[in-house]
């Protein structure tokens, strides 16, 4: 089964992606801040990241570009969402891809499955 | 008739200052007229030059302490102007009330007044004389000065003991009764006395013995060669140390026209003498005949070596031709005034001068030459130069304060100001203090330098409320200091007691408060000159201008810095509010769209596909507040790339069929494809407004036109409908921000679709326009730069 980490601070959000992506058989791990991410992060290697831009403590941009300095961590896929940011930027930072909300299930579920497989 | 008798026959002719304009206008002593509320009429040009502080748009005289007069201990002279003030109010001829223009100096004005009355309006028209004098500085001399007062009066000053033998006998006396001093000392007083008024001595003696005086007795006596003069007597007792009677002082004034005209001339000739410019009269040849020291001044020549010479000895040989025009003129009768020209000094060098000519007559009337008086205008050509150079900086300024609502920041809006007032007045380094309030309300102090280094300021803190600073921060007024180490303001505070070690050498010394409109005291521009008596009165009022002109370019630029900060913080604000707003949205059509696939009752489908699309809807609107709010604040960027729009439109008009149930697209998009040079994203966002719009306002209509042509270097798309149709009035309102047609209650919009519609047109260098009839319909149509 394929490991995805969920960051997204909203927890209605957060519940929902969990909900859609654990009914397509991924095994997903939610954290609500940048903080808890990246004590996880440290010793795991998920297959994807999701994480939202805008963190209570944190940036998704800055996150993004930390792991792709990181020689180690480099390699995982990281899906950026926003609801206003410039596209150009996830891509600047190394991001896979840029989600714009709101956006639709079935773009969540390609993207997800264009990355991971 | 000399300008003086003219004006001692008063005015009655209806232009009343018109007339003493041309008498007063070039006499060479400041002359100012005033009214009986102190209102000045009139100031001769000499007068100008003297006091060019004071103008008939000066305040009234009575109102202040307007001439700045000093008494000899630099005391401001308040009572005394006061007593030049109260002769306006009780209507007194004043005489030789004497004033010092400078404390260091002892020249000043003997200040004397004469009433005129004119018959017309009954008014009283004061005219005010201001004639130079000068004191000797030697003190402990008032002896030698009473001598020579004595001795230089035009009035007969005799002393005479009991018997009325005769002890002393001045020039005045020479000349009233025509006798030396040596052959009258010692003959008795009764050879002055005329046979029928021999008796008047007798009572004259009578009350000096009695110990009181005699004023103004008007009586006559006898000349040397025994003519009869009309006198008036003053005679006072003489004591000696134990205040015993022993003579009697005895003043005679000849009241006779003779001497009144004898002491005018030399009055006069006085004036010619001191006067700064040069007067020099000639004849008809052009030969030199009269030359006074102003002019010895002004040209280099002593009178003893000009007088005969030739006038043309003063004219460079490429002018020479105008003396022949000014001759013409002075045989002619006519005057010439302010003519300005180039004269000749003896050591070659040419000046600039303005000269003005009158003709001289003989006692028949007939022309013989001409009286000349030539003024050096090269400071005047200069200060107009300066000026005209103010002008421009003033303009400049203004420029920049209109600049500042778009680029300026304060910063550099406040160097420019320190820089060019640095500039203008002439000062060594200039620096610019000014109060700023952080966010947190925090009032900071900040400056610009001008003429020096920052870091030669940066240790020494900021001014503050020192007394030398006091008067500046507090607004009162600009301080002009010819040497502030003098002043008694200086050193009043610890720890350094003046001026800090290491602190640039300051002794001339001008501080200017800068206030707003409003009143506030936005910060104070500090001059300074390590020499002494740089800043003048000129400085004083460029500077005064400048700093007003600088404070509106502050409130200007602050008021910018404020809606700066305040948009930086609305967008700060959109873009949270669109992030709160879009992840709940995001939430919300996520569980639709579960529930959308998971439902199969047709009912609850239906419901839940219209819940999903007012949810895009919500959407839409959030992203048009988003794109004004980036329009007002500049930053809707644009990502310009070749894209096929031919292809864009058709994709468009796949899904438009399959949203839109209730009317069909019909679309003219051409074979080939269309490339223009835009942001894909943002055009989209254009058409699908357009279309939606279209849809939107036709609601009974079935059809909606989309096409697409190219004309020269540019694509056109044209939506077309079949609706309500636009008045032309509402057509031209139709782009603005919040429009929202009077037709269209009931359609749902907050009146920014077509407003970002023809930003972002605009933005691409493309046109958006309207052509509407109301009932008919509308079409909407843009052009694109066609790809490159």
């Amino acid at each position: 089964m394929k490991k995805i980490f969920l960051v997204e601070d909203d927890h209605s959000l957060r519940d929902l992606i969990s909900f859609l992506l654990t009914d397509n058989d991924y095994d997903v791990e939610a954290f609500a801040n940048a903080t808890s991410f990246e004590k996880k992060i440290k010793d795991s290697y998920p297959d994807l990241i999701l994480m939202d831009i805008m963190l209570p403590d944190g940036n998704g941009v800055k996150l993004c570009e930390a792991l792709k300095q990181n020689e180690d961590k480099k390699e995982i896929p990281v899906l950026l969402m926003s609801a206003h940011a410039d596209p150009k930027i996830a891509n600047e930072s190394g991001a896979c891809d840029f989600l714009k909300k709101p956006f639709d299930i079935d773009e969540l579920y390609s993207c997800v499955q264009k990355y991971v497989s | 008739m000399s300008p003086i008798d003219n004006l001692k026959q008063g005015f009655a002719s209806k232009n009343i200052i018109l007339g003493f304009d041309q008498v007063l206008r070039d006499v060479p002593i400041p002359i100012l007229l005033c009214d009986e509320k102190g209102i000045i009429l009139y100031t001769n040009s000499l007068f100008q030059k003297k006091f060019p502080a004071i103008s008939e748009n000066s305040p009234s005289i009575l109102e202040g302490n307007i001439f700045n007069l000093h008494d000899l201990s630099g005391k401001l002279l308040e009572p005394d102007e006061l007593e030049f003030r109260n002769s306006i109010i009780q209507k007194q001829e004043i005489k030789s009330l004497k004033y010092y223009r400078d404390h260091t100096t002892t020249a000043g004005y003997s200040i004397s007044s004469r009433i005129h009355t004119s018959e017309e309006s009954e008014q009283l028209i004061f005219q005010f004389t201001f004639l130079r004098f000068k004191n000797s500085k030697n003190k402990g001399v008032k002896k030698g000065t009473l001598s020579a007062i004595v001795n230089s009066s035009s009035d007969a000053i005799i002393s005479k003991d009991l018997e009325g033998t005769i002890t002393s006998w001045n020039r005045g006396a020479e000349k009233i009764f025509g006798y030396a001093e040596k052959e009258i000392l010692g003959k008795n007083i009764g050879i002055l006395i005329p046979e029928a008024r021999r008796q008047e001595e007798r009572i004259i003696m009578d009350t000096i013995k009695s110990g009181r005086s005699l004023l103004n007795f008007e009586t006559s006596r006898l000349r040397k060669n025994g003519q009869e003069i009309p006198l008036s007597l003053t005679v006072s007792p003489i004591k000696d140390e134990f205040g015993t009677i022993i003579g009697a002082s005895k003043v005679s004034r000849d009241v006779s026209d003779r001497l009144i005209n004898e002491e005018k001339q030399a009055r006069l000739s006085a004036i010619v003498e001191s006067s700064d410019d040069a007067i020099i009269s000639k004849n008809l040849n052009g030969t030199i005949n009269s030359w006074n020291s102003g002019a010895e001044r002004l040209f280099g020549y002593t009178e003893a070596e000009i007088l005969g010479k030739s006038i043309t000895l003063l004219i460079p040989k490429n002018r020479l031709g105008e003396e022949k025009e000014i001759l013409k003129k002075i045989q002619a009768g006519k005057r010439i005034s302010h003519f300005e020209t180039v004269r000749l000094t003896k050591q070659g060098e040419e000046v600039p001068v303005s000269v003005s000519l009158s003709p001289l007559k003989n006692s028949q009337g007939k022309i013989t030459g001409a009286s000349k008086i030539v003024r050096n205008i090269e400071e005047q050509i200069k200060s107009q130069e300066k000026i005209k150079s103010y002008v421009e900086k003033l303009r400049i300024l203004n420029s920049i304060g209109k600049d500042i609502s778009s680029k300026l920041d304060l910063e550099t809006v406040l160097q420019k100001v320190t820089d060019a007032t640095t500039e203008l007045s002439g000062a060594k380094f200039g620096a610019f203090f000014y109060n700023q309030e952080t966010e947190g309300g925090e009032s900071m102090m900040l400056y610009t330098l001008s003429g020096a280094p920052k870091d030669m300021f940066e240790k020494f803190g900021m001014p503050r409320h020192t007394p030398v600073f006091q008067p500046t921060f507090s607004g009162q007024g600009v301080v002009r200091v010819a040497d502030i180490k003098t002043d008694k303001r200086y050193a009043q505070n610890a720890p350094h007691k003046g001026m800090p070690q290491g602190h640039l050498d300051v002794s001339s010394y001008m501080p200017v408060p800068v206030i707003s409109n409003s009143g506030v005291v936005i910060g104070g521009l500090i001059f300074g000159h390590p020499e002494k008596g740089v800043f003048q009165k000129e400085h004083e009022v460029m500077v005064r201008n400048i700093a007003a002109q600088a404070a509106v370019a502050l409130d200007n630029s602050q008021l910018f810095e404020r809606v700066k900060s305040l948009s930086e913080k609305k967008d700060e604000f959109i873009a949270l509010a669109s992030h709160e707003l879009k992840t709940p949205l995001t939430t919300i059509k996520g569980y639709l769209q579960i529930l959308e696939k998971k439902i199969e009752e047709p009912m609850s489908k239906r419901f839940l596909t219209k819940t999903l699309d007012q949810a895009n809807r919500l959407n839409t609107l959030i992203d048009d507040l988003l794109n004004m709010s980036r329009i007002e604040a500049g930053k809707l960027e644009f990502n310009y790339q070749n894209f096929d729009i031919r292809d864009m439109l058709m994709d468009m008009s796949e899904t438009f069929d399959y949203s839109e149930s209730t009317h069909q697209l019909i679309t003219e998009l051409g074979d080939e494809p269309v490339i223009v040079f835009g942001d894909s994203q943002r055009i989209e966002q254009v058409v699908n407004n357009l279309l939606s719009n279209a849809v939107k306002y036709s609601p009974l209509a079935e059809t909606v036109y989309l096409k697409l042509t190219t004309e020269g270097n540019k694509a056109s798309v044209c939506v077309q409908d079949e609706g309500l149709g636009l008045t032309p009035e509402q057509q031209q309102k139709v782009f603005s921000r919040f429009y929202r047609a009077e037709s269209t209650k009931g359609i749902n919009g907050l009146g920014l679709g077509l407003y970002l519609t023809k930003q972002i047109i605009d933005g691409h260098h493309g046109e958006l326009n309207v052509k509407s009839e109301v009932g008919k319909g509308s079409e909407f149509f843009f052009s694109l730069p066609l790809g490159r």
